[in-house]
């Protein structure tokens, strides 16, 4: 099984010997491929056996050497078996290497979106994702397929994906977009992720130090993810063909924690009975909705018992399943044909892809075109241009599940349908009494019936794009090219939210603006009957091109400089437009148009009054760049690699000053193999490299402008044009910046069962724009300048290891970050009330995690009626007031970040004969969260409440047992909020997942002559499996909400 | 070869030749305005929300004007439960130390206004005067001005002492910030350059100005005399006062009569036309913290001042309502909103020619000024007996007690008790809180409020007010 699998295959008129010299000696040219899928391979060394000469392959696997005619080529690349082959033997211009470890690694060439470097010969922390790995998963979203295969990067779940989605290592920055930079083929991509069919990538790169990112300047501070499609690459055309059919079964609504319906309607009960519904049936505000209990607590009828017993035997939530959730089914269909033919190189893709979603009427559907063609014109010009069109329409409906979308949750006795099944009003807004007679029948009925609104409302939205790439690189003398590139997306969204006349909506605003007229004492409808239309457009244009200029040269095998060097332009234009209409007819498609904005109208039920809504909008957002760059890497013996890069960034988002002193953005690194040393003697290592780097990226941000700017807006008082002055002048500001240290170890054990990589890293974030306070008689009491820093760091490891290599594989992927980040300058005052470090907004602490869970201390319950106990000023309290309102900072519990610190996974494969399979355990520690409780507040306003109530204090004693205080007819707002910011209430986010299996079955024609196909995989993929272990009682996945449940794939792979 | 060349070449040069700094230049973001032109600059102006404090209660004018006067009191449980934050206790109670470190925005909402007054007069320098714009730019010029004098008067109220001739020159005024410049030196002025500052803005100001203005939010020739008539009260100028106020009075004198008005709404002023009869100048009181003790579910009115309303009077009815548990609440804001108007109207005006003929020894212009305002505020279903008296003091009285009565909770309690007070008549304040009982003689210096810490800080050799 080890003996070399090599095989020369023969390809007409590419490349071939192209001249002979005097004698003997020969000028070589070929191409070095991989044998698994004939791609080109890059950096692989072509030696002359017994003599110095050396060379390397370029990007498209191609070298030059010159050699005697009695010579023998040595052919050897990082992670491929070495090839020898006599000069003579060398007929063909194609050798193609055997991959050494087939199934884990194929060789990591790193893409920066300037230039591929083989990752033997970076110096940078990059994250390699193949497109292997990108297959063991299915999702829509290409960039859902990387969470949890590269160290540094934190896709965050449950409540701290509200804070960040995803990070690479860490969150660098405190007001700027801490997003990381998405390069798809070559350029930024600002477009939606959506669009891309994950079907067509070939690999993404993660670019994490500063030697990796800093290449893209003022825009790398968070760390870039790098997209590569895929391209031709076989002189046969390929086809392949995708399908997958993913299936989930609705959401666990029983994992929300609900009072049960007959404690929620004796306890309406016992509020009723103190009174508390007194005046809700007189005065200003009888039209106020009231609970079906309480309106029977009022009207008494005879079977009042009776039917109150009734209602105690329904859950809302088995309506809601029933009625709003489905099993959600996602279909994904592609199809591609690649290949080469003479000149030109193809690659022809379409997908399709149709998910409906579990709530009911919510679906995606997707199509993508893509075309993507190299022609190479001679020897020396080579073109290429690429068009992805996309189209898709997305379905909102009018569902939000368990979540009413009104101002009070649904009462846990709620029904959606009557006995018979017909849906049926719930009185959410006013009470039934009230619109049964208001208007007396002049008005438009004014019941709301959830199921009723999913017909009468359209929420859509459509998408179309086109992304169109060209580039032409010339070869130049003296080892230079040149690459011109130019990318141009257009992206057009159409969102529609329609609301017909039946629709509750439309029907309730009519009714709110209904005016009586005093004279006549007839109604009069400022809003026409009919529907109302809320369009939003946006269209997204972006140019950009880039020059550049290429470096390579090798002198011998003791020196080789590679360098880049380019001009960049860059414009993104962004334009948003939202209008409304009132009185749509959509039979017609005609609006009323003769509405008066400008006055006010009291609503008719209550005592306030408003104008009707114009909603128009409308922006236009630019973005310029003017980018230099250049990148230098120098190796000597290969042994020895120093890179540095450097950039400078001119935009219209920083000021004049900025753009014409600020200093370019830069990096160094360097690596060392020291196992190619002669002293090295460490047997059983054939691997090992050292790297460091250091260097400064760079964070834009719109929040802060250079000029007076002056916003425009309509006044609401005259409708006159208004301006609002954004900030006064800023001459100073620049970009944001990160410096990053880094320091890192790869390695491979000699029996190839391990190797791996270390990481160790630092970060400081520096000039971060935040807010400052100022002088308030200057006219601004706090201004937006580069005034804040931050620092962090972290270290991760990635290992793979084939345990068994037998006739039953099996290898491992463990993957390990760690990264802590904190405050370490900003000027902004301490609050003198706790309040706003409790609510999660982002109010950063000097020495603290961005995002920090704070809390009051707990010190039990009261065992003589089950008050909370806290503490203020040092001493035991049941002051809620003061607890609440002044507990300094300092007096808070700080429990720790709301992002885990430690996070990783773990991927186990087996494969036995065509049968491989793996799963992935991931693992995050570190992060807190707040779980939910009883508010008595909640549950005084009568529309039930949380299912602690259950484990609420009730005699002395319980304190022993719970820590839910005691249940009071008269709450107190602090008292309550005390209790659900109180420490007793924070738990660790700690959780370790089975997140997916991967079951695949492969059969090749090698094996079944008869199969009509090359090769055929079937699938068997399930995701989101379970919780293997958790901290908390409660999954921080899903604190509170409904709980998702496994997701499961049957994909089939066809490959002619 | 060489034709590849040639054509890339060409791309490089195009590229190359896209002019660079009107690429740079390109705004970010549409709406953004470096500020240019008249039309510019006058939407700055048009900025009601910052110039005006409109909509609810994000205001303009003071609070503390309203808050440490005598026309409302609390209740011991909302003073306990609801107003928590130690420094509205302390505002009401008149604590001697009333400094935060917080935003004060009866300070920095006023001088918000100055800054955006001061962009738009230094945008006017770069403006040429032509015989096309001249009535545009007069009237932003004019507006700008009557901005500024407008938001100086509300500071000068509450942080520096009332104007008092012999010691005006001596006393602390406030920071006059006349330029945009964000890296200006601040210094307090005099109290005498304080007022002296506002009268030169105001009077260059109404000779710029167009005479009335369909936007009562626009400041108007009609304005900018009620104001200088208001200034120069404050001031005890009574003879400068009266020639101002009724020179603003020419322009425009109706009132409305209260008995077009439902006396039950929750909001009488809501949809009526008293912007279009009374109001020249729409201001709002900032009341945007919820614990600001005059807020209308909070203060209960003073039943000395509430008995003082006759059977007649409507004022009675549309400014007031029963309120729970106890006592009675305002409800007569010119808004119809809850928030409080704190502009210039007409009432105002009248009330100060009233007391200014009177004060200057035209005792029958002054009674047939108050008994015109009053028959406005009267029930037609009920007979208005004409004031009258022939006793100068007796009169004076008389218009001062309707001056309380018909311009509560407008923001000029406390300038009148300031004033009223510096002349002798001694209007001592109590608050009983909690069974303690709180007092503010006349003519305490907690008549004038410290500068917000935030300033000092930033301005540390700056005096302070001391208490």
């Amino acid at each position: 099984m080890k003996a070399l699998f090599v095989y020369v295959v023969v390809l007409l008129g590419f490349f071939i010997f192209t001249e002979r010299v005097s004698g003997q000696t020969l000028n070589i040219t070929g191409t070095i491929k991989n044998e698994s899928d004939e791609s080109p391979i890059l950096g692989a060394t072509i030696a002359i056996k017994g003599r110095l000469n050396k060379t390397s392959t370029d990007e498209k696997g191609l070298f030059t050497i010159r050699a005697l005619s009695s010579d023998t080529l040595s052919i050897s690349a990082i992670g491929y078996f070495k090839f020898e082959i006599p000069v003579l033997a060398f007929k063909s211009g194609v050798i193609v290497l055997k991959s050494k470890i087939t199934d884990l690694v194929t060789v990591e060439i790193v893409n920066t979106g300037y230039q591929k470097i083989p990752k033997e010969r970076s110096t940078g922390s990059f994250g390699f994702v193949g497109r292997e790995t990108l297959n063991k998963t299915v999702s829509t979203n290409i960039i859902d397929r990387i969470e949890n295969t590269t160290p540094g990067l934190l896709f965050n779940r449950g409540e701290a994906a509200a804070t960040d989605p995803i990070l690479i290592r860490g969150r660098s920055t405190i007001n700027a977009d801490a997003k990381p930079l998405i390069v798809l083929d070559d350029f930024p991509y600002e477009g939606e992720l959506e669009t891309i069919n994950p079907n067509d990538i070939e690999s993404i790169t993660v670019l994490k130090d500063a030697a990796a990112a800093s290449i893209w300047g003022a825009r790398a501070g968070n760390g870039v993810i790098v997209i590569t499609s895929k391209k031709g690459v076989s002189k046969t055309p390929k086809i392949e063909i995708n399908t997958n059919f993913t299936f989930q079964s609705p959401p666990d609504l029983f994992n929300i924690s609900q009072i049960s319906s007959s404690d929620a309607i004796e306890y309406e009960r016992s509020l009723y009975d103190a009174g508390k519904y007194n005046s809700a049936f007189i005065g200003p505000y009888y039209y106020q909705p009231l609970t079906p209990v309480i309106e029977l607590l009022a009207a008494k009828p005879d079977d009042l018992e009776y039917q109150i017993n009734k209602l105690k035997e329904y859950d809302i939530r088995d309506d809601i399943k029933k009625y709003l959730y489905r099993i959600a089914a996602n279909q994904q269909y592609s199809l591609n044909v690649s290949g080469i033919e003479g000149k030109l190189t193809y690659y022809l893709s379409s997908g399709l892809d149709r998910n409906l979603a579990s709530l009911q009427a919510q679906d995606f559907d997707r199509i993508t075109l893509k075309s993507s063609n190299t022609f190479k014109v001679n020897q020396h010009l080579q073109l290429t241009a690429s068009v992805i069109y996309n189209r898709s329409n997305s379905n909102q409906g009018a569902n939000s599940g368990y979540n009413s979308g009104k101002s009070y949750q649904y009462y846990p006795y709620a029904r959606l349908t009557n006995d018979i099944g017909e849906p049926t009003p719930i009185y959410f807004d006013y009470r039934k009494g009230y619109i049964d007679t208001a208007g007396n029948g002049r008005l438009a009925d004014w019941k709301y019936i959830p199921l009723a609104e999913n017909e009468n409302q359209e929420h859509t939205i459509k998408l179309n794009s086109i992304l169109i790439n060209t580039g032409a690189n010339l070869v130049l003398p003296l080892g230079f090219s040149l690459d011109l590139k130019y990318q141009y997306l257009n992206q057009s969204t159409h969102q529609i939210d329609l609301y017909n006349e039946q629709s509750y909506y439309a029907r309730d605003l009519y009714n709110r603006f209904a005016q009586v007229n005093t004279t006549t004492g007839n109604l009069e409808f400022p809003l026409p009957k009919g529907g109302i239309l809320d369009q939003g457009n946006s269209m997204l244009n972006s140019h950009q091109g880039r020059v550049q200029l290429n470096y390579s040269k090798n002198w011998g095998e003791m020196h080789s400089l590679n360098g880049i060097f380019g001009y960049e332009i860059r414009n993104l234009n962004n334009i948003n437009s939202s209008n409304r209409v009132y009185g749509f007819q959509s039979e017609v498609g005609q609006a009323t148009t003769n509405i008066d904005y400008a006055s006010t109208y009291k609503y008719y039920s209550k005592e306030t009054s408003g104008n009707i809504d114009p909603r128009i909008g409308m922006s236009n957002l630019t973005d310029n760049f003017l980018s230099t760059f250049g990148n230098i890497a120098y190796s000597y013996k290969n042994r020895y690699t120093f890179s540095g890069s450097i950039r400078k960034d001119e935009a219209n988002l920083f000021g004049v000053k900025t753009n014409q002193k600020g200093t370019p953005l830069w990096s160094i690194g360097g690596s060392w193999i020291i196992s190619d040393e002669k002293f090295f003697d460490i047997e059983f290592i054939s691997y090992l490299k050292l790297r460091a780097t250091y260097g400064v990226n760079g964070n834009v941000s719109r929040l802060a402008n250079a000029f007076t700017t002056a916003i425009f807006n309509r006044s609401r008082a005259t409708d006159l044009p208004n301006a609002e002055i954004l900030s006064p002048p800023n001459e100073n500001l620049r970009w944001e910046r990160v410096t990053t240290r880094n320091f890192g170890v790869d390695f491979q054990l000699k029996t190839g069962i391990l190797s791996g990589s270390f990481d160790v890293f630092n970060k400081s974030s520096l000039d971060l724009l935040a807010q400052a306070p100022t002088d308030p008689t200057l006219g601004f009491s706090t201004f937006y300048g580069n005034v804040a820093n931050m620092s962090g760091n972290g270290w991760e490891f990635q290992l793979n290891s084939n345990n068994l290599n037998g006739r039953l594989k099996w290898s491992s992927n463990i993957i390990f970050s760690n990264s802590k980040q904190k405050v370490t300058e900003y000027l902004m005052p301490v609050s003198a009330s706790p309040i706003p470090y409790l609510n999660g907004a982002l109010n950063p602490i000097v020495g603290k995690p961005l995002y920090n869970i704070y809390s009051f201390k707990w010190k039990g319950l009261d065992p003589s009626n089950g008050d909370p106990i806290g503490e203020f000023n040092g001493i035991t309290s049941k002051d809620y007031s003061s607890i609440y309102n002044l507990t300094k900072l300092e007096d808070l519990i700080s429990s720790g970040p709301v992002q885990p610190v430690t996070f990783g996974a773990i991927r186990n494969t087996f494969s036995f004969k065509n049968v491989v399979l793996s799963f992935n355990i991931s693992y995050k520690f570190g992060g807190f969260f707040r779980i939910s409780s009883l508010s008595n507040i909640g549950l005084n306003g009568g529309w039930g409440g949380h299912g602690d109530f259950e484990r609420r204090w009730q005699k002395s004693g319980d304190e022993k047992f719970t820590n839910v205080p005691s249940v009071q007819l008269q709450a107190a707002t602090d008292k309550d909020a005390f209790y659900l910011n109180s420490e007793i209430l924070v738990e660790k986010s700690d959780v370790i997942r089975l997140e997916d299996i991967n079951i695949s079955y492969g059969i090749t024609k090698e094996k079944f002559k008869k199969l009509p196909f090359k090769t055929i995989n079937f699938n068997f993929f399930a995701s989101n499996i379970m919780c293997l272990w958790k901290a908390s009682k409660i999954d921080p996945y899903f604190n509170n909400i409904p709980k998702d449940r496994v997701k499961v794939t049957f994909g089939t792979n066809f490959i002619f | 070869m060489k034709e590849n060349i040639i054509l890339l070449s060409a791309i490089i040069l195009f590229i190359c030749g896209c002019n660079k700094s009107e690429f740079l230049d390109k705004k970010p973001d549409q709406k953004l305005v470096v500020p240019k032109t008249l039309y510019d600059l006058q939407a700055i102006l048009d900025n009601d929300a910052q110039m005006n404090g409109i909509p609810n209660g994000l205001g303009l004018v003071p609070h503390l004007g309203e808050t440490g006067a005598d026309n409302y009191y609390l209740l011991d449980v909302t003073f306990n439960t609801n107003i928590t934050d130690p420094l509205m206790r302390s505002y009401y109670l008149w604590n001697k130390d009333v400094t935060t470190s917080e935003d004060v925005p009866d300070w920095s909402r006023p001088y918000l206004c100055v800054f955006y007054a001061n962009i738009v007069l230094e945008g006017l320098k770069n403006i040429h005067k032509t015989n096309e714009n001249i009535e545009d730019y007069n009237r932003v010029m004019g507006s700008a001005l009557f901005y500024r004098a407008h938001a100086f008067f509300q500071v000068a109220q509450i942080f520096s002492a009332p104007y008092f001739e012999s010691t005006a020159g001596s006393t602390l005024g406030i920071p006059l910030r006349l330029k945009a410049d964000v890296g200006e030196k601040i210094t307090r002025s005099s109290v005498k350059d304080t007022y002296a500052q506002i009268l030169l803005d105001l009077k260059l100001a109404s000779t710029l100005l167009p005479i009335a203005n369909v936007y009562k939010e626009r400041p108007s020739k009609q304005a900018a005399f009620g104001l200088l008539s208001r200034t120069y009260l404050s001031m005890m100028n009574y003879e400068n006062s009266r020639i101002y106020s009724d020179s603003c009075l020419l322009i425009k004198n109706t009132l409305m009569d209260y008995n077009d008005l439902k006396q039950t709404d929750n909001f009488p002023f809501a949809s009526s036309k008293i912007k279009d009869q009374e109001i020249i100048f729409n201001s709002v009181m900032i009341t945007q913290n919820p614990q600001t003790p005059i807020r209308t579910l909070r203060a209960k009115i003073d039943p000395q001042l509430y008995n003082q309303y006759s059977n007649g009077d409507l004022r009675k009815t549309i400014f007031y309502r029963t309120a729970s548990p106890s006592g009675y609440r305002y409800k007569g804001s010119y808004l119809g909103q809850e928030s409080n108007f704190s502009g210039l109207a007409v009432d105002e005006i009248l009330l100060m020619r009233a007391e200014c003929n009177v004060r200057t020894g035209r005792l029958q212009n002054g009674l047939d000024d108050i008994n015109r305002l009053l028959l406005a505020r009267w029930d037609k279903n009920k007979k208005y007996i004409p004031f009258v008296t022939n006793d100068k003091e007796n009169a004076l009285d008389f218009i001062l007690n309707e001056r309380r009565k018909e311009l509560v909770f407008r923001g000029l309690r406390w300038t009148d008790i300031r004033r009223l007070n510096l002349e002798g008549r001694s209007i001592n304040q109590e608050r009983n809180i909690n069974g303690s009982k709180y007092i503010l003689l006349a003519n305490d210096p907690r008549y004038v409020y410290p500068i917000p810490l935030s300033v000092i800080g930033f301005n540390p050799e700056m005096p302070q007010n001391i208490r």
